[in-house]
């Protein structure tokens, strides 16, 4: 998986392309926990334009994330979910607990 | 026409992309629709990492078999491995119908995404090993 970091002032936005899974949830755990834990970014966009494929691994690393950010009154927006990363997310109840915009400028717009 | 695939792998991570690759060129070679290809990845992608992550407590190679037998009318998935005893089906579901992240479990998730894209999951023991048989109906396109 890729993913290309980018920063808007104090919003941290991750850019996913490719699979999420068992193999790949590591790396963006590190991309995405430390700053959480850190206090460094604590508004977050996780952009799902070129994502394929999401697992369990990532989902509950995304929820590993709202949880953190919950407790420091911090903010996730996810964007651009393809129609499967879609569909995954409603049969695993995850709709309702996080933003979900269209695109990255309406994600922005959120915070 | 019998369509069937077979697969044998190890409890390995690294065996999933081969299993993806199997997957993708059964779905491919019998025209089945994108999205039913994806759901089947994700239902073989969580039932084998379930048994490398928990089916084990020694560090040995063991063994997975995943019979996919498809009709006009289903999919039918028999899944085997080895492992220590575990019946999904009868594991206490938290509640996935919480809307906060806070309340939400963060365990649970694989099964649960398991048993809400099949139609029906039976759950076998028998010589040592655990047997999956799980269908999904298929949306007929006439």
């Amino acid at each position: 998986m890729d993913i290309n970091e980018k920063y808007e002032n104090d919003v941290m936005i991750l850019e996913l392309k490719g699979r999420l899974d068992a193999n790949t949830s590591e790396q963006l755990e590190k991309k995405l926990i430390p700053p959480i834990n850190n206090d460094k970014y604590l508004k977050i966009i996780i952009d799902f334009a070129d994502l394929e494929y999401i697992s369990s691994a990532g989902l509950r690393l995304l929820l590993l994330a709202a949880k953190k950010l919950d407790k420091k009154d911090g903010k996730i927006v996810l964007c651009a979910m393809q129609d499967f990363i879609k569909e995954v997310f409603e049969i695993s109840g995850f709709t309702p607990i996080f933003p979900i915009t269209e695109d990255q400028e309406k994600a922005l717009a959120k915070f | 026409m019998n369509k069937k695939l077979i697969l044998n792998l190890k409890n390995k991570k690294s065996d999933i992309a081969n299993v993806q690759n199997k997957i993708d060129h059964f779905c491919d070679k019998h025209s089945l629709p994108e999205r039913l290809k994806n759901e089947l990845n994700l239902i073989l992608d969580e039932l084998i990492i379930n048994t490398i992550l928990y089916g084990y407590i020694d560090q040995q190679d063991h063994n997975i078999t995943i019979k996919i037998f498809l009709s006009a009318d289903d999919l039918k998935i028999i899944y085997r491995d080895d492992g220590i005893e575990f019946d999904p089906t009868k594991q206490q579901e938290p509640s996935h119908l919480s809307e906060s992240a806070s309340e939400k479990p963060l365990g649970g998730l694989g099964i649960h995404l398991v048993k809400n894209l099949m139609d029906a999951i039976e759950y076998k023991r028998d010589k040592g090993r655990n047997i999956l048989i799980l269908t999904k109906k298929l949306e007929n396109k006439n």
